[in-house]
């Protein structure tokens, strides 16, 4: 038994599912207004409360972020949508006004403001260009990068540049990093993920080079170098290793900090000992997070849960006894502890709530996952073979017997125009045979998906469509027959819709690998309009839910019709 | 003529040999698999490989690519690939493997004996022959976006299939029956074709098979290039 067939994604639950079922979601929102509440009305901290506004910014976006993409596939107009872009504008136009207070500090404030922007300002471009989510980020990102490295190159604040640095890696690697991978086939992947990795490195040795200057202040930039490192080198590690993204991020995080802890206890740096626990509650929650449920499926028992329950509890211990030394500075820990406790308390949560029968149905889950996985697997498998045994038996002799049906018609032709008559007909049954035997052998098992692969079959799908189809994709491997068969199908159907509904529109058929992902994606520039839950499209969806896939359909009136089909191969 | 056959079902490859000979055309060997039919063009030098796509070991494209290794050792070998489906990716393989004496038929073809036995002349006279499916499958409307489409666009409706036509590797004669028009008619069109597709006065049969490959040219535009391997 593999350790792979374990492995499973998140199923896709209803928004309304995922928000209102996570507490993370809940206890941010929540502590975030209190922040806000607090921070306005306590007299003392005026002067400090804009510092506040990164951290709802931050915590909104971040928190709204799955949710907002989520609902930008369903409705362009949905009110969860329109109010975090209100709330993000809000808190940007506050930031703006309070803008005197930050003169002298306001590069400290960087990576939230670009982080926020990035995550705030996808939606807008979303709806302005309607264009992928991830693509609109990563635009969204690099602008809100560049600004700000041409602002701080204005203002000649040299000994902070490597705050923006810090800042532009750390948005860099989050909003590049889904792009890159969508992106990676057009802009052939290799370079891409090669120069931001020598570009992540860079900044680290450059960070490195001026601790001198950072000196007692080096560790308030943990977080930041931690969650950039993070996110910069996981493409690296996954591209090394055909590691899945989690598991690479996760890897690289613990790296750094390890890195961290160590050098802070070589340097005893002791009175900012409590801001590297806030940096290692963000980093822990943040990226353990995702791991550690990724990793709790392949040790049973909620082991890893647990243990970064514990953590997690501990260090909010240790934050707390250290009260003192924050007493005045205690804003500058709130947008780590509104992040880390948010997700510190899923895993709380997931620990509390993992009783003997949770223990129970989860192993049930993952052995009705692995058969299920299995009779899928041995359903292709036989297909192909039923092919095949049409192919070698039936066709043949039916080959053979027209053949001598024809050899018979040529003798008789010429003086027995009767039964030459009759073996003509019985020869053109016979075809008729063989050409539905044939079609029928096709909807089972296409033969050049089993002897070329999906890329050679979908062009094949795209040369009999009749219209113009332009297919690109770049697969090194071949996934299982299963992930292949049902690839094939959603863009067999896709072009039959595109035939359909958008005559004469040109259609894209885009095959990649992403992550341990196979992603289809057939977009037509027809009318749009399409019904994600028509009959077609339905089939397609249960086919591709059934190997724990997911199959989105955007088509907006008079733009064009998106069908994207996300399959886990684990290759 | 030489001829070698290369099946891996008995009952077919016996049939064919049969077929053949009840029309002299001479098979000198037959194999198995596509290392036999490189001994066996290796030793017998034929004119002409009629080869099955699907061989052992793997019943997948052996046949394609056995084919595809032969012309590269004696260019001058006429191939017709028979198969019982037609893919436009080996199409594409195959006239790229070369242009002329290619032919690529549904095996259904064979029991057509007439027009089965006028396709292997064509192509072992180094004439293209390609079945009616594939020709309609790339003949289907697309929009022009070369010069060699444009051509293809002017031809009329008559003229188009005269060209599938010959795209199968019909004579004149056949194609005269098929249409029901007279044979004076069908060189008339011919010759209006040549043309239109601005093919110089040169022996007709030359001229046939680039009239053909012009019009896969034009109709392949957008499918696959020629996969590797």
């Amino acid at each position: 038994m593999s350790v792979g067939y374990l492995r499973q994604r998140e199923p896709a639950l209803p928004w309304r599912e995922r928000t209102m079922g996570d507490p993370a979601g809940l206890l941010a929102c929540i502590a975030a207004l209190i922040v806000l509440v607090v921070g306005i009305s306590t007299r003392s901290y005026q002067p400090h409360w804009p510092m506040v506004a990164p951290a709802v910014l931050l915590g909104v976006a971040l928190l709204a972020g799955p949710v907002v993409s989520h609902l930008a596939d369903r409705s362009l107009s949905h009110p969860a949508r329109v109010a975090a872009m209100v709330a993000a504008l809000a808190v940007l136009v506050l930031g703006l006004w309070n803008a005197p207070i930050w003169a002298s500090r306001w590069p400290e404030l960087d990576p939230a403001v670009i982080l926020g922007v990035a995550l705030a300002g996808r939606p807008l471009v979303h709806v302005l260009r309607q264009r992928s989510i991830e693509r609109s980020a990563q635009f969204v990102a690099s602008l809100a990068a560049l600004v700000a490295v041409v602002v701080s190159g204005a203002y000649v604040f040299q000994p902070r540049w490597q705050a923006m640095l810090v800042a532009v890696l750390l948005s860099g690697g989050m909003a590049a990093g889904p792009a890159i991978w969508r992106l990676g086939a057009p802009w052939s992947r290799l370079p891409v993920e090669r120069a931001c990795a020598v570009a992540a490195l860079t900044v680290l040795v450059v960070a490195l080079e001026h601790l001198g200057y950072w000196g007692p202040k080096w560790p308030e930039l943990v977080p930041a170098a931690l969650l950039g490192a993070g996110l910069a080198v996981a493409p690296v590690i996954q591209l090394s290793r055909k590691w899945s993204l989690e598991e690479a991020v996760w890897l690289a995080s613990a790296g750094g900090a390890l890195v961290v802890l160590v050098v802070a206890i070589g340097q005893g740096v002791v009175p900012s000992w409590s801001l590297t626990i806030a940096a290692g509650l963000v980093g822990t929650g943040l990226f353990l997070g995702p791991a550690a449920r990724h990793l709790a499926v392949v040790w049973p028992g909620g082991t890893v849960e647990t243990g970064t329950a514990v953590t997690a509890l501990v260090v909010l211990l240790c934050g707390l006894a250290s009260a003192p030394y924050w007493t005045p500075r205690w804003p500058e820990l709130v947008p780590a502890v509104i992040l880390g406790a948010g997700l510190a308390v899923v895993h709380l949560h997931a620990w509390l709530g993992s009783g003997p029968r949770e223990r129970v149905l989860s192993a049930r889950v993952d052995q009705l996952s692995r058969t299920r996985r299995g009779a899928l697997d041995v359903q292709a498998s036989e297909l192909r073979r039923i092919e095949r045994d049409l192919h070698d038996g039936a066709q043949v002799r039916l080959v053979a017997l027209s053949m001598k049906l024809g050899r018979a018609e040529e003798r008789y032709r010429h003086h027995d125009a009767a039964t030459a008559a009759l073996l003509r007909e019985a020869r053109e049954d016979a075809t008729a045979a063989i050409r539905e035997l044939r079609e029928l052998a096709r909807g089972i098992a296409p033969p050049v998906l089993t002897d070329r692969g999906l890329l050679a079959a979908v062009h094949s799908l795209a040369h009999r469509s009749g219209i113009e189809v332009r297919v690109s994709g770049d697969l090194e491997r071949r996934p299982r027959p299963a992930v292949e068969t049902a690839a094939y199908f959603v863009v067999a159907e896709s072009l039959t819709n595109a035939v359909k509904h958008a005559p004469g529109a040109a259609v894209e058929v885009r095959l990649d690998e992403r992550g341990g992902d196979l992603l289809v994606e057939i977009t037509d520039f027809g009318p749009g309009g399409a019904d994600p839950s028509g009959g077609g499209l339905t089939g397609l969806r249960q086919r591709v839910e059934a190997l724990d896939g997911a199959l989105h359909v955007t088509s907006p009136a008079g733009v064009g019709t998106q069908v994207e089909a996300v399959l886990p191969c684990m290759w | 003529m030489h001829v070698v056959i290369v099946e891996d079902q008995a009952l077919l490859r016996e049939g064919m040999v049969a077929l053949l000979a009840e029309h002299g055309i001479e098979v000198v060997a037959t194999a198995e698999d596509g290392p036999g039919l490189l001994r066996i063009v290796d030793g017998y030098k034929p004119d002409l490989a009629i080869c099955d796509v699907r061989l052992p070991p793997t019943f997948t494209d052996e046949g394609i690519r056995a084919a595809l290794e032969a012309r590269a050792r004696h260019p001058t070998l006429a191939v017709l690939v028979l198969s019982q489906y037609v893919e436009p990716a080996y199409t594409a393989e195959l006239l790229a493997g070369g242009e002329s004496g290619i032919g690529y038929l549904l095996k259904e073809r064979v029991s057509e004996v007439g027009t089965f036995v006028e396709a292997v002349r064509q192509v072992a006279d180094g004439g293209t022959a390609l079945d009616r499916e594939v020709v309609s499958a790339l003949m289907r409307d697309r929009t022009g976006r070369s010069d060699a489409a444009i051509m293809i666009e002017s031809l009329t409706t008559r003229e188009r299939e005269t060209l599938e036509l010959i795209a199968q590797g019909r004579s004149n004669a056949a194609i005269a029956r098929e249409l029901v028009v007279t044979l004076g008619a069908v060189e008339k069109h011919i010759s209006s074709i040549f043309t239109k597709l601005d093919l110089p006065a040169d022996d007709d049969d030359h001229r046939r098979v680039l009239a053909v490959l012009a019009f896969l040219r034009a109709t392949a535009e957008g499918g696959p290039g020629p996969l590797s391997g």
